[in-house]
């Protein structure tokens, strides 16, 4: 009984700091409780919230994926590429997905094969795909993308008053809460974070799961790339940088562990609104940014000690 | 794995085990695919599953959804032993089975073993606790220092094995 009743604190705790937040915030600003801002923070949100699941996967194996923010802006080079180029929306958009795999899932070999640090490949991956970002783009931004169906719904479209790149984000976490858990494959990336040589012995391929968890992050980093790119009508060589922070931010907020094994999709889904609400919130009252960058490593500070005393 | 062949190791605590996870997890961590249609599992197989296999063993436990962590360790033993055995191995190696383990779910774990040797399972049980190799063993192999010192069948005593393992 009492197990039961911690782990329902440990699940509901990120719930409860959201809501006291959107409390305090409702009561000081009379703007923040408006259908059009929430719609705005949604749309806001989605964009760390596409990049943080993906990054929970990685967590949850007791890795860490710092090359999220250049994949995305790699993915959302060529995607911008690929347009000018005549391709249809319909066939770069997909592609441009698949490319975020195989970008993620060059971290994901490397470190499940040779057995290297994910912090420091992933960060070698974050510089190279930086690089080969600014090569292709000459630095300069790629624009004038055309105002096309799929592609520019995705970031500037609604369905029915709500963002579409909040649908993507909130179709993305129920798609994969399901994934993680009711399929095997979520059990299995469960096992790898929990225990992996327990996960080796029990006869998992370790080596793969730990490698597919990459490959999942690069897709969800494209997919914020591709939501990006449609938001700005433009590919810029900058795009994404530092939003590897945010994400695990998100995750960590949500309570997911970084140590592996333990943590929750619905938990990323709270962490980025609380990162949202909080941005959103600063703004509304007028604090300026740079007083925004130290609320916002205090409350992951403050999120991190709550967890710990648990 | 897919001969059959399952290992229980030494350190059921470093490798054996989920600790932070549900028993039922940890039963069923080696049947995942068994127990899922096109990688989905359906909620009640895994219970079902677990369930069937802790009650074959009496596992103790407040429930299947409680950490392995808050276990004794005699009955971590045994979700261990029923992981495997929920896989039906023809050869079981069990690394010692007993160690940190109390009498009761000793002599438990000795009567699965024996049940499991009736029916046809290979038991290659490494200890070093000879009481236990004495009672449990058709056939003991010594080692010392890695190597073969000397098989011994049948009618073994305490002495011929000490004699063997020390060199003496």
């Amino acid at each position: 009984m009492k197990i039961r009743f911690g782990k329902l604190v440990s699940r509901l705790g990120p719930l409860l700091g959201l809501l006291i937040l959107s409390a305090l915030l409702a009561a000081l600003s009379p703007d923040f409780l408006t259908v059009s801002n929430l719609m705005n923070i949604l749309n806001q949100v989605s964009l760390n919230g596409l990049v943080a699941v993906g990054m929970t996967f990685v967590i949850l194996t007791g890795g860490i994926d710092l090359s999220v923010g250049s994949i995305l802006a790699l993915t959302a080079a060529l995607l911008a590429a690929m347009l000018k180029a005549g391709i249809p929306d319909s066939l770069a958009i997909p592609a441009t997905i698949l490319l975020g795999l195989a970008l993620g899932m060059a971290s994901g070999v490397a470190i499940s094969i040779f057995r290297l640090q994910p912090f420091i490949v992933t960060m070698a991956f974050m510089t190279i795909y930086r690089g080969a970002t600014f090569v292709f783009t000459q630095g300069r931004p790629i624009t004038g993308l055309g105002n096309r169906g799929i592609f520019a719904a995705l970031g500037r479209g609604e369905l029915g008053g709500v963002p579409w790149s909040g649908l993507v984000f909130l179709a993305g976490i129920g798609i994969t809460a399901f994934v993680l858990a009711r399929t095997v494959y979520g059990k299995y990336v469960y096992a790898v974070g929990g225990n992996p040589e327990a996960a080796r012995l029990s006869g998992l391929a370790v080596r793969k799961i730990t490698a597919s968890v990459y490959a999942v992050s690069g897709i969800f980093a494209a997919l914020a790339g591709i939501v990006l790119t449609s938001r700005l009508d433009s590919a810029q060589p900058l795009a994404g940088n530092g939003y590897e922070l945010d994400a695990i931010a998100a995750v960590v907020l949500g309570g997911t562990s970084l140590s592996g094994g333990k943590g929750f999709m619905l938990g990323t889904l709270i962490g980025a609104f609380i990162i949202g609400v909080l941005n959103n919130g600063l703004n509304l009252l007028e604090v300026s940014s740079f007083y925004q960058q130290i609320v916002k490593g205090g409350v992951i500070l403050l999120a991190v000690l709550l967890d710990r005393r648990k | 794995m897919a001969l059959g062949l399952a290992l229980v190791t030494e350190e059921r605590k470093v490798d054996g085990l989920f600790l932070p996870f549900g028993v039922d997890f940890n039963i069923g961590s080696a049947s995942f695919p068994s127990l899922a249609t096109l990688g989905v599992l359906s909620p009640g197989k895994l219970e079902a599953f677990a369930g069937k296999a802790a009650e074959a063993l009496r596992v103790k436990t407040p429930s299947l959804a409680s950490p392995a962590a808050s276990l004794s360790g005699g009955n971590q033993q045994k979700v261990v032993l029923a992981r495997w055995l929920a896989r039906e191995p023809r050869v079981l190696v069990l690394d010692e089975p007993t160690r940190g383990v109390d009498v009761g779910a000793k002599r438990e774990i000795y009567e699965i073993i024996d049940r499991l040797a009736a029916r046809g399972v290979a038991v290659l049980m490494v200890s070093s606790e000879l009481p236990e190799i004495i009672g449990m063993s058709d056939r003991v192999l010594v080692m010392r220092n890695g190597k073969n010192a000397g098989l011994l069948e049948s009618g073994f005593t305490q002495e011929q094995i000490m004699s063997l393992a020390t060199g003496v």
